[in-house]
Order: structure tokens, then sequence, then C-alpha cells
């Protein structure tokens, strides 16, 4: 089933002209973007820093507007929701951010952090069931029920991610956008967390937008991949036939990249 | 880790307790009734049964000086309690709704920091009518630019953080996200802000009583004793020293608490 739709989206920034006092440019940070998110499966969304990759993910989750065209949750606009009904889009497109860390208040505790969602969210709504799906939840991504009682400082970054994971999923949410979720964590613990999630999307049936500048990870996770270079979508298709035959110049540069880094590290040279 | 001892925080702590001290005693115990007259003891120099002497009706100073420390602690804690609530309103409605309406808001603000603290006091204290009352309001009203461009930066300085982004995310409303997110990481800048307010605030309430717009007699308040024994400076000057003396100490107090708790809670946190 589809869930999230991005209809031709595009985001224009004003930003100001360092040749004139009042006159604006305007930055063109994406443009003409379509997407569908179905159940289950994973969209990974490539580029360069400042291709645009996470303003579009947070188009998608209506935490900007874009400039241009539509993004429909479940065939509907999102502008166009009840206050009900976006109730429901918030709490089923969740977010996992880059650096997991500053995405948790640090004046919280983890049980805190991982309950307010459903605070604020679901309508059955009470502290001691919430407590105890934290910590059935906690288990699931692999910490001890006694993270519950810390703050985010006490803990790593990999466990940090995954109580962010574990903040997602508690509102078994449809659609988890992944941006750059592992790039600030160690590369042996980026493999655990990418398999937890792997996981967790055949448990759970969720589908993932999945943002990331490394072609290695979103070739991974993706069944299928969106290259954006400058704000412009350069190719997209399924998963394996991007890797494979890349049919634009800038993906096989990134791809031949990711393989250059590879080889130079199998040869010890980084 | 050993906190380096903070001098400002020792010394003002010391004088604000003293200045509470007073006020609390002054309600169980007074030398003489501070409005009982007695003329034939005009201008009795301090001694054994006037400690700080008595005024030019015969009042005993020392009883004045209690009664009005009340006063001063009231109007002081009112006004800026009432300020610092409106102000962080303000500020952080400002900072959070963006757009034209930030910008009327913040010029608004900008406009009324622009007049000289008494002046904008005694405007509004005209408008509002002399007394205890009016002296809150208008000391409540001048604090508030203080309290809504503190709190408008931090909460702007707050919104970029990646936590507000993903409260965002899952739902909170821009109310919960200052309340809940935002408020445990103002909450050290804001106390300071109060305490060294307060003391801005005493001597505010101070100078309008001096020009006769705050407390009105027969109840004492420093300012308006000072304002009293201006008259006969050059004979007694020591009815004016004792007001003078406490007053000093009162402002003097709260800002270096002010400053001490700045030096301890907010400079130690900001990473």
């Amino acid at each position: 089933m589809t869930i999230l739709e991005a209809k031709r989206v595009g985001k224009q920034f004003a930003v100001k002209d360092s040749a004139s006092l009042w006159k604006k440019k305007v930055f063109q940070a994406l443009e003409n973007v379509d997407l569908r998110l179905d159940s289950g499966r994973t969209v990974g969304v490539v580029g360069e820093s400042g291709s645009g990759k996470s303003t579009l993910g947070e188009i998608l989750g209506d935490l900007q507007h874009p400039s241009a065209g539509t993004v429909l949750y479940k065939g509907r606009d999102v502008r166009s929701l009840t206050k009900a009904e976006y109730r429901q889009f918030r709490r089923n497109v969740q977010y996992i951010f880059q650096n997991p860390k500053e995405s948790m208040n640090p004046y919280f505790t983890v049980e805190k952090i991982l309950t307010e969602p459903m605070q604020v969210l679901l309508d059955s709504y009470d502290a001691a069931s919430a407590r105890r799906r934290a910590a059935e939840m906690l288990g699931r991504v692999g910490l001890a029920e006694s993270a519950l009682g810390k703050y985010p400082s006490e803990l790593s970054g990999g466990q940090c991610q995954r109580i962010a994971i574990a903040r997602a999923l508690l509102l078994s949410p449809e659609v988890i956008v992944c941006d750059e979720c592992v790039s600030a964590l160690d590369v042996s613990i980026q493999a655990q967390i990418l398999n937890l999630l792997k996981d967790l999307q055949r448990e759970f049936g969720t589908a993932y937008l999945f943002i990331s500048h490394d072609i290695g990870v979103i070739h991974y996770m993706s069944d299928e991949i969106i290259v954006v270079n400058h704000g412009h979508v350069v190719e997209q298709g399924e998963g394996a036939a991007v890797i494979r035959a890349p049919k634009n110049d800038y993906t096989r540069t990134l791809i031949a990249s990711a393989f250059f880094t590879r080889e130079a590290a199998r040869c010890g040279a980084l | 880790m050993k906190r380096k001892r903070s001098f400002s925080l020792t010394a003002g702590a010391v004088m604000v307790a003293l200045i509470v001290a007073m006020c609390l005693v002054s309600f169980v115990w007074m030398p003489m009734d501070p409005e009982k007259m007695d003329t034939a003891n005009r201008f009795a120099l301090p001694g054994a049964q006037h400690l700080l002497g008595t005024d030019q009706f015969g009042r005993d100073v020392l009883s004045r000086i209690m009664e009005a420390s009340r006063w001063a602690l009231l109007v002081g804690v009112c006004s800026v309690t009432a300020g610092a609530a409106a102000g962080s309103a303000i500020g952080a409605a400002a900072a959070m709704l963006g757009g034209v309406l930030r910008s009327v808001i913040m010029r608004f603000i900008d406009g009324m920091m622009s007049f000289p603290g008494i002046l904008l006091a005694m405007m509004l204290v005209t408008v509002l009518g002399k007394g205890i009352l009016g002296s809150v309001l208008a000391i409540g009203i001048f604090m508030i630019p203080t309290f809504s461009r503190l709190v408008y930066s931090m909460v702007l300085e707050n919104k970029q953080r990646l936590y507000v982004k993903a409260a965002q995310s899952y739902g909170c409303s821009r109310r919960r996200i200052v309340l809940h997110h935002m408020l445990p990481d103002m909450l050290p800048r804001l106390i300071t802000q109060f305490s060294s307010s307060i003391g801005g605030a005493v001597l505010l309430e101070s100078s309008l009583s001096f020009l006769g717009l705050g407390i009105q007699p027969p109840t004492p308040s420093w300012g308006m004793m000072l304002s009293e024994a201006r008259q006969f400076v050059l004979s007694y000057p020591y009815i004016a020293v004792a007001p003078g003396v406490v007053l000093l100490i009162t402002v003097l107090g709260f800002n270096l608490l002010g400053d001490g708790l700045n030096d301890r809670f907010v400079k130690r946190s900001s990473r």
C-alpha cells in the first residue's frame, strides 16, 4: 500500500544577494521530485551534502513546506488533513536523525524520551503501560531495561541511536524517515544498526525513506534508489539496477568513489 | 569537582538574607510604632532609645526602615514576577510564531526599551495611579522588555537544536516545546535575571517614592524617607544615611546574587 507520495515537490529558499541591499536571490534546494513510499519497502536517497536530500526528507514528514508540488498521505494532500487525521499522520511518519545524541533532550531521561511521543500522540495513554512498552522496546533494539533511568549523556552514540529507533518504533509508524541515521556511528555499529532496521522492517512492515551520502549503505538498504545532485534527481530506479548499470555520470562517480574507498581500506591505505 | 568559591554569590546571599531577615523580624518585633509621632523627640541622635535616631516628626527611623523593607520586597518581588511572566510569554510567542507578528512584537519591545526606566515608570504610574498597586504594575511593565528579549533570544537559540525538531516531528505543540523542551535549558538564566531585576525594581520603587509617585504616606518607604530627609540633610545628615545604606545593601545584594548565580549556573553549563 502506498503511504506517502511526493508529487513534483520543489523547495526554494530566498537568500540575501550580497550585491544588493534589498534584492534576494532564489536558491533552488530541490526541484521536481516524485517518489512513492510503500509499506515494507525502502527508498534510498543518495547525494552529497547540500544536495537537498535532507530537505526532501523533511518535506515528506511535513517539517518543511514545499514551495512547489504536494505531499500525499494515503492519497490525500497533507495540507488538507483535519486535525485528527493530521495527528494520525504525525504518528505514522517518524524520524531517526543523523546525530542521535542531539536528537534527544539532554534534560530528559531515556524513559521520558521514549514515552513522550506516546503521551503526545496516543489517545489512550497511561504512564504505566507506556513505561512497560518502552522497556519491551528497549529489549527489542538490544538495550537493557536499566537504560530507562539514564540520561543521553551517559550513553554512547550507538546506544543513543538504538533509543532513537525505539522511540520511532514505539508509535508503530507506517513510515520512518532515516536521515543519515548511521553516518555519525562507527562502521561496526553502523552494520548492527542497519541490520536491526532491516529485521524490524521485516517484522513490522514499515516503509523507510533512507537518506545517506554513502552509496554502499544505500545499496544495502534500498529497494529503490534516488540519486540527487544539486537539488535535481539525476537517476531513479530499482536498487540493483541503479548500482549495476548506472545511466548517469554522477551516479557512476558516486559508485566509483565508494568502490575506491573500500579497495583503499582493504589495502590499508586509509 | 571542586567549585571555585564565588565572592559575589556569598556576598550577595548574605546581603539579601540580611534584608529578608529584617523584613521577617518586622512582623514580630519593631523597636517602636513606625507611625507614632513624638514631637518632643524630633531629630533625636542615634542612641540607646532610638538606635538610628528619629526624623522630623520624632518617628523612630529604625522602625520605619523595617516596615518599609516589607513594602520594598513586596513591590520588588511582585513586579518582577509579573514582568517576568508576561515578558517571557511575549518573547517566547514572538520567537515561536515568526513572520510579521514577530517583527511587530519585537519592534514594539525595542521601542519600550528605548525609554529610560524612571521616565517610563513615571508615565505608567501617572496612568495607572499612585500607590503600591500602581508601582507594581508600572515596574512590572518596565521589566517586560528585559525578559522578553532574553527569552526571545534563548528560544531562537533552542529552536536550532535537533531535539526540538525531533519533538516537532512527533507532534509536540509549540507550547509544549517551549515549556517542556526549552524551559529546563532557559531556567538558570531566567533565575539569574530574576534576581538581578529585583535589585533594579527595588531601586525603581524607591525612585518613584522619592518623587512622591510610589508608596503614599503614612506607609513608610525608603525612597520617601530619603526624600523627606533631603530637606534636613545639612543639619541632620544621619536621617538620610540609614535608609540610603539599607537601599544600597538591598540593590547591591540582589545584583551580586544575580551575578553569582550567573557564574555558578550559566557559565558552567554553557558548552
